[in-house]
């Protein structure tokens, strides 16, 4: 392997008083791909703002071909030869694969016309380079994802860098286009370019790295070469939680049988397919799998967010016809989304009327709104959820994410709902908060509301949920009960794909 | 101590709530100018002809001011203004009574307004470009129909609804200050009308809410279409006849005055109050410059710098509260 191509010392970075990565050392060498893996808020992509100039480390400093660098922001990673590809493709899709690739440095003739025999060109010594199967004049729009994620790689590659940063990049891809993507990572390596790669998937993260750098709550846990370390065991080192901290479950309330929501057979020819599943009263049903497993994509069927599938939802017995969101709220079910700044918050609205969004009947008399009334519902709220406001009038905007959180998750409970459907209900916000919200789930759990629970946060389901329904696929593969939690087992199971290989034993 | 505060704060304080003051200040500001400027301003005769000119404007701002709420728009009014006139004049010269041809004149600003909010809130094509077109196809329509000439002169019995006085105020003055006061009170209190606000402050959270998104949305272009037809018959009624070219660039002057009176051009945010406020200020400039004898050409041109001040304003404003 080549000679070190970068290397960090004593990288730490707090936010506030929350220290996020701590003393991290790694270098990595030209040509090496390097694996970056632990579950979410490990630290991972707070290395990797650093590393691309987002975010400037607390201490500790950062070299490149052996001299230090001060990476100030993004240009200056790039000039550097650090360049990144994010898991959400930025390429426009009117235009076409040459222009996407060379965006910023089209070559021009002398009087400032495209040249485009040049673009061309530059755009087929790529091409050929890599050996990719795409041409420098198909319209982007009109790519698989596979080939779009190709365009968009060599677009980054088109800056020269010399590491490049690969964050999720199979998230969205079908099983053929992740062999084509692999095909290019390794013309890349063979190209004596670095890469880190990020992902979840640990046997994508297996077959592709060399060597593994596991991160945990902010700090290093070792790098590892993939032939020194089982899955398993790789596992056990992201997550390090004994198999007995899952016990703390009082099964006794997954006994209430009144079932309030029954899903038979759906399936959206998409997402997921021929799911079955029934949530009980007072009950909050987990559900775990990686991104695309299809768990986002039934929670907002069940809201009446997805109008084609088929099957039956009956909702106490009653077979239920969710078309639209409208219908799901008369019937007494609520969404907190999973982004609550696009889909679930009105930001320039004040802290009153985001609680009270959902309940205008209930704060009013005869149709006038009370002031009295409103008064003392958002009163409640917030000392219920011990959310920090100066006044009742401030803006949403203002508050912190944690007490924004809290008042998505107020607004949500406001109208009083049977069944309480919650994506990644505490995502990115601070522990306390997060332990509020926990709180006030297990409240509303025992008033009777089922919730079904999923999150980004693997932690945050095992702890929470009575029974946990595994997601591969767009299927469920396990069910779990409470007494049976265990982290790695369910790690496994949803890193598993549907036709893997090795299956667990015991787990059923 | 904290908690003291919180109790004496009301869900929408007051002081802080009247966001209107400054330009009510404003207001009297120009109208005390005005009288130390002009010997014509400050008497009884010209303050209700500014409010009599000010109620058409005001009549077609209660819709706009929901529209612009629900984080909508409406560029077809000025239009619409016209189109209601000549469909109630129509009415009229064929015989018909003065119920049906008012009737018919806001059914017809009702139906322009179906067809634009159906557009816009099903078919999801982009406000502005759907109401600019809205605007030049009911204008034309207005020639078609008319032949271009519009209708030169209506019946006494119909333009006694705008001409007739009541304890010495013109019927169209009250008519809108009926619809102002109802509609401040409505769209601050009724919970029907809150739903608009969530509308426009996130259209998204406003469907996962439960919100009966597209029939609102739909809703609102309806009432603006009407508002405005219900300001032409009005017009129509106070001249005598419908002209083909009533109600022209009136979108421009009755969106300038709700974004002056604190309407957003991205929504959620705005009062009927506000609104009207911004409508009388508008009707001041114009009656300064007639007043002080500034020529005609100077206000248009004055016209599209207020509504450029005001919408700078107002993305500023936005600005600010995004940092």
């Amino acid at each position: 392997m080549g000679k070190k191509l970068l290397e960090t010392k004593n990288i730490s970075k707090s936010f506030f008083s929350n220290k996020v990565l701590d003393d991290i050392d790694f270098s990595i060498n030209y040509g090496e791909i390097l694996g970056l893996v632990g579950e979410n808020g490990a630290g991972k992509s707070t290395l990797v703002k650093i590393l691309t100039g987002v975010y400037k480390q607390d201490s500790g400093y950062i070299k490149i071909d052996g001299v230090r660098v001060n990476i100030e922001n993004i240009n200056i990673a790039k000039k550097e030869g650090i360049n990144i590809v994010f898991q959400e493709l930025s390429l426009a899709n009117n235009l076409s694969v040459a222009e996407n690739i060379f965006i910023g440095k089209i070559p021009s003739n002398s009087v400032g016309f495209v040249d485009r025999k040049r673009l061309y060109d530059m755009t087929n010594e790529l091409i050929e380079k890599f050996n990719v199967d795409i041409k420098p004049g198909d319209i982007v729009g009109n790519l698989s994802i596979g080939d779009k994620q190709i365009v968009e790689i060599l677009k980054a590659i088109s800056s020269n860098p010399k590491l490049l940063i690969l964050d999720e990049p199979t998230s969205s891809l079908e099983v053929s286009e992740i062999e084509n993507l692999f095909k290019l990572i390794y013309e890349l390596k063979k190209n004596n370019y670095s890469i880190i790669y990020i992902s979840h998937y640990l046997d994508e993260v297996f077959r592709i790295t060399d060597n593994m750098l596991v991160l945990r709550d902010g700090k290093k846990i070792g790098i590892f070469k993939k032939d020194e370390v089982g899955k398993e065991e790789l596992i056990r080192k992201m997550i390090n939680k004994d198999i007995k901290d899952f016990f703390a479950k009082d099964s006794e309330k997954t006994k209430s049988k009144e079932v309030l929501l029954e899903v038979k057979n759906i399936s959206d020819g998409k997402n997921f397919n021929n799911v079955s599943f029934k949530l009980h009263k007072g009950e909050v049903l987990g559900l775990v799998g990686l991104v695309g497993s299809g768990k986002i994509d039934i929670c907002k069927a069940i809201f009446g967010l997805s109008k084609n599938f088929s099957g039956e939802i009956l909702l106490k017995e009653r077979s239920i016809n969710l078309t639209s969101p409208v219908i799901a709220s008369k019937n007494n079910i609520s969404l907190i989304p999973e982004d609550r700044k696009i889909a679930g918050l009105f930001l320039g609205d004040s802290v009153t009327n985001n609680i009270i969004s959902s309940v205008l009947k209930r704060v009013s008399r005869l149709n006038f709104l009370s002031n009295r009334k409103i008064m003392n519902f958002v009163r409640y709220f917030i000392d219920l959820l011990k959310i920090k406001v100066s006044r009742f009038d401030q803006k949403v905007t203002y508050l912190s994410g944690g007490n924004q959180q809290k008042i998505l998750v107020s607004k949500c409970l406001a109208s009083e709902p049977e069944i309480l459907i919650a994506i990644d209900p505490t995502r990115g916000i601070d522990v306390g908060s997060k332990e509020d919200i926990h709180e006030i789930l297990r409240t509303a759990t025992k008033k009777g509301v089922g919730v079904i629970l999923t999150s980004s946060d693997f932690d945050e389901v095992i702890n929470m949920s009575d029974r946990i329904l595994v997601f591969v696929d767009g299927e469920i593969t396990e069910t779990v009960h409470s007494g049976d939690f265990d982290s790695n087992k369910i790690y496994l199971a949803i890193n598993k794909s549907i036709n893997g290989e090795e299956k667990n034993n015991g787990e059923k | 101590m904290e908690r003291n505060k919180l109790i004496r704060n009301s869900p929408y304080s007051r002081i802080s709530g009247f966001k209107e003051l400054p330009l009510l200040i404003v207001i009297i500001i120009i109208g005390i100018a005005l009288t130390f400027l002009s010997p014509n301003f400050l008497n009884t005769q010209n303050l209700f002809a500014v409010l009599l000119g000010a109620s058409f404007d005001a009549i077609v701002a209660v819709g706009m001011t929901l529209l612009l709420i629900s984080g909508g728009f409406d560029l077809s009014i000025g239009s619409v203004v016209g189109f209601g006139g000549v469909m109630a004049g129509k009415m009229l010269v064929s015989g018909q009574g003065t119920v049906v041809a008012v009737l018919v004149g806001l059914l017809a600003g009702a139906f322009i307004g179906l067809i634009n909010g159906f557009i816009i809130a099903k078919i999801k094509v982009n406000p502005l470009i759907t109401t600019l077109a809205m605007l030049s196809i009911a204008r034309g329509t207005i020639y078609i129909i008319t032949k271009g000439l519009g209708i030169p002169t209506l019946p006494d019995s119909f333009n006694i609804i705008a001409q007739k006085k009541f304890y010495g105020i013109q019927t169209p003055i009250i008519i809108m200050l009926v619809f102002i006061i109802l509609a401040e009170i409505f769209f601050r209190k009724l919970v029907f009308f809150k739903q608009y606000f969530f509308i426009g402050g996130n259209e998204e959270s406003a469907r996962l809410s439960g919100i009966k998104v597209y029939l609102l949305k739909l809703l609102t272009y309806i009432i603006s279409g009407t508002m405005a037809a219900l300001a032409g018959v009005l017009m129509a009624a106070r001249m005598g006849g419908a002209i083909s070219t009533a109600g022209t660039g009136m979108e421009l002057r009755v969106i300038t005055a709700c974004v002056i009176g604190g309407c957003s051009l991205a929504g959620g945010v705005g009062s009927m109050l506000g609104s009207f406020l911004g409508v009388l200020l508008m009707a001041l400039v114009t009656n300064s410059f007639n007043l002080l004898g500034v020529s005609v050409y100077w206000q248009s041109a004055a016209m599209g710098l207020i509504l450029l001040v005001a919408v700078l304003a107002d993305v500023l404003r936005r600005r600010r509260l995004e940092e």
